[in-house]
């Protein structure tokens, strides 16, 4: 497999130490690279960690989170985004290894106590850095060749990446800005030159891999590229009603007894008119109609025409006490995310649904027949389906 | 002489505060994946490499953690960089120095896309779990996206071969 380049000029001068690190003899290895893919691997990164710490917050959140209910699509870009950055940070760091590798062969190892410490926090920094992007590609592909949780697994793996990341930045800081502010090259080991013509194919090369992984992979979320997106894991077109399903109501244990005439969705805790309503009863409340989006944490999403009732209507003909969160239960009997959390402000948003119909059809049972959740920028794993409870 | 292998003299007090805040997050953060992942010694118990491929890989999720951790970083640097490097070596040896600029462009595109398509193109992939995940045929679309790489490579190529050879600032007239 061919990532990247031999130099396209004979080599300038030789690079730092002999043995297999005088093997990389591009020009390439220079500090200049080494210190734009690292600018570029900084922003993607913590475009990436930013965009995950919200969707774990989201999921998961802390007493001073706060998430607001508009825009109804932010967390469509969000999450969209962080997928999309994950992808298109494969080739910027396959080709910032190549580039520094002549000082992984450099010899001594550990020349003075600094460049020890620094070195030793390489190793968080790369690994982490692979775990991620590599658990995170194939975890889109809802493949897990793997024994550990992954959204746990990737969270953990976050924080040790950033933290070898902040200590990477502090030690490299210095080398790379008098690189790039005044173009003085002589830091960080690498003794390579570059020529400015080869440094522009080779840059603009890497600018061309991002670029063809994400066109190929981001219609899963941006539809008019979906034509292009030819490695994408999913197409926001294909699926019962016209778009993806993550979990199968096969795969969720629901039967078409629970979904049946016997199916009724009760509304219990701090109300003062527990209810227990029937489909018909939930059909013959006030409709109404939102086009919303259904957002994937593995990064698809697609725009969605809901028909239903709006929670804060059935939350009041339950006399339901105010400002309380609500727990959303569901028929599911296997798998994760059976219950999800509604907070107080977005239970009162209108467009809050407890939905029973897409483009005014009964909803697939994969969509969640006969009620399924969908609110307003929200995560798809927190849209919960085959509700039967609204604990508040 | 020797070239300088660390750079120990260009740093200042922001290395070592990066350093120590960094590393303190790192070992809060490993300590963390310790905790929610679970196991404990018996993860690094090398001996469980003797109880088959399965109870390796799965049989306890830290030790699967480290595995993708420490394997991840050793692939790249023992065998991805350097096995990459070789092989694009031996390409270069056989293109003309105008034409490799966009040839090596050509290759790394073609590797992350390869890269990326590997576990579908290998048949690693468990099942579908329903018809909307993997939808699309990704051999077909793979070889599709190769066929327009090295179509417009195979332009620019031609363009470059047309264009002056010698132009001062440009890579036409490096001999390979």
């Amino acid at each position: 497999m061919v990532h990247r380049a031999a130099p396209t000029a004979p080599s300038v001068t030789t690079t730092a130490g002999g043995g297999v690190a005088g093997r990389y003899g591009s020009s390439l290895h220079d500090t200049r690279n080494a210190a734009l893919l690292g600018a570029a691997l900084g922003i993607a990164f913590t475009t990436c960690f930013v965009t995950g710490l919200l969707s774990h917050q989201i999921q998961h959140p802390a007493e001073w989170f706060w998430w607001p209910n508009r825009p109804a699509g932010l967390y469509r870009v969000t999450q969209g985004l962080h997928v999309a950055t994950g992808l298109a940070s494969i080739p910027l760091l396959l080709a910032k290894l190549w580039v520094v590798a002549p000082r992984f062969w450099a010899r001594p190892a550990v020349p003075d106590l600094a460049t020890g410490l620094e070195r030793l926090l390489l190793f968080p920094l790369v690994g982490g850095s692979l775990f991620l992007l590599a658990t995170g590609a194939i975890n889109t592909l809802q493949w897990y060749p793997w024994a550990f949780n992954f959204p746990k697994a990737h969270y953990a793996a976050a924080w040790i990446t950033v933290g070898a990341l902040i200590a990477h930045v502090g030690s490299k800081a210095s080398v790379s800005w008098r690189t790039l502010r005044h173009g003085d090259p002589s830091g960080g080991g690498l003794t390579a030159r570059a020529e400015p013509a080869d440094r522009r194919w080779f840059l603009g090369g890497i600018a061309v891999a991002a670029g063809a992984v994400t066109v190929a992979t981001v219609g899963q979320t941006l539809r008019p590229f979906r034509a292009l997106s030819v490695l994408a894991p999913r197409d926001p077109e294909v699926g019962p009603q016209g778009f993806p399903v993550n979990r199968t109501a096969a795969r969720a244990g629901i039967t078409d007894e629970a979904t049946g005439a016997g199916y009724r969705l009760r509304v219990t805790g701090r109300v003062g008119t527990p209810l227990s309503l029937t489909l018909a009863d939930l059909q013959a409340l006030p409709q109404r109609t939102a086009t919303l989006p259904i957002a994937c944490v593995e990064g698809w999403s697609a725009s969605v025409t809901w028909t239903g009732v709006s929670l804060r209507d059935v939350l009041a003909a339950a006399e339901a006490e105010a400002d309380h969160d609500l727990t959303i239960g569901s028929l599911q009997t296997r798998g994760n995310y059976a219950t999800s959390t509604v907070t107080a402000h977005l239970a009162q948003d209108p467009d809050t649904l407890l939905a029973l119909q897409v483009d005014g059809e009964a909803l697939h049972p994969d969509h969640g027949y006969p009620v399924r959740l969908i609110a307003p920028n929200r995560p798809g794993v927190m849209q919960t389906k085959w509700v039967d409870q609204v604990v508040v | 002489m020797a070239p300088p292998v660390g750079d120990g003299s260009r740093r200042g007090a922001g290395a070592w505060i990066g350093m120590a805040l960094g590393g303190a997050i790192v070992v809060w953060s490993a300590r963390g994946a310790v905790q929610v992942l679970g196991g404990g010694l018996a993860s690094l118990d090398p001996t469980s490499v003797l109880d088959g491929y399965e109870a390796f890989f799965f049989g306890d999720r830290l030790r699967s953690f480290l595995i993708w951790f420490a394997g991840g970083a050793l692939l790249a640097d023992l065998v991805v960089v350097p096995a990459s490097a070789a092989a694009a070596g031996l390409v270069r040896r056989r293109v003309p120095g105008w034409a490799w600029p966009p040839v090596r462009t050509a290759l790394l595109v073609t590797a992350t896309l390869t890269l990326l398509a590997s576990p579908m193109l290998l048949d690693l992939v468990d099942p579908r779990p329903n018809p909307t995940v993997r939808p699309r045929n990704t051999t077909t679309g793979w070889l599709g996206a190769l066929v327009v790489v090295w179509v417009v490579t195979g332009l620019v190529v031609a363009v470059r071969r047309r264009g002056p050879r010698q132009a001062p600032g440009t890579l036409r007239g490096s001999k390979p």
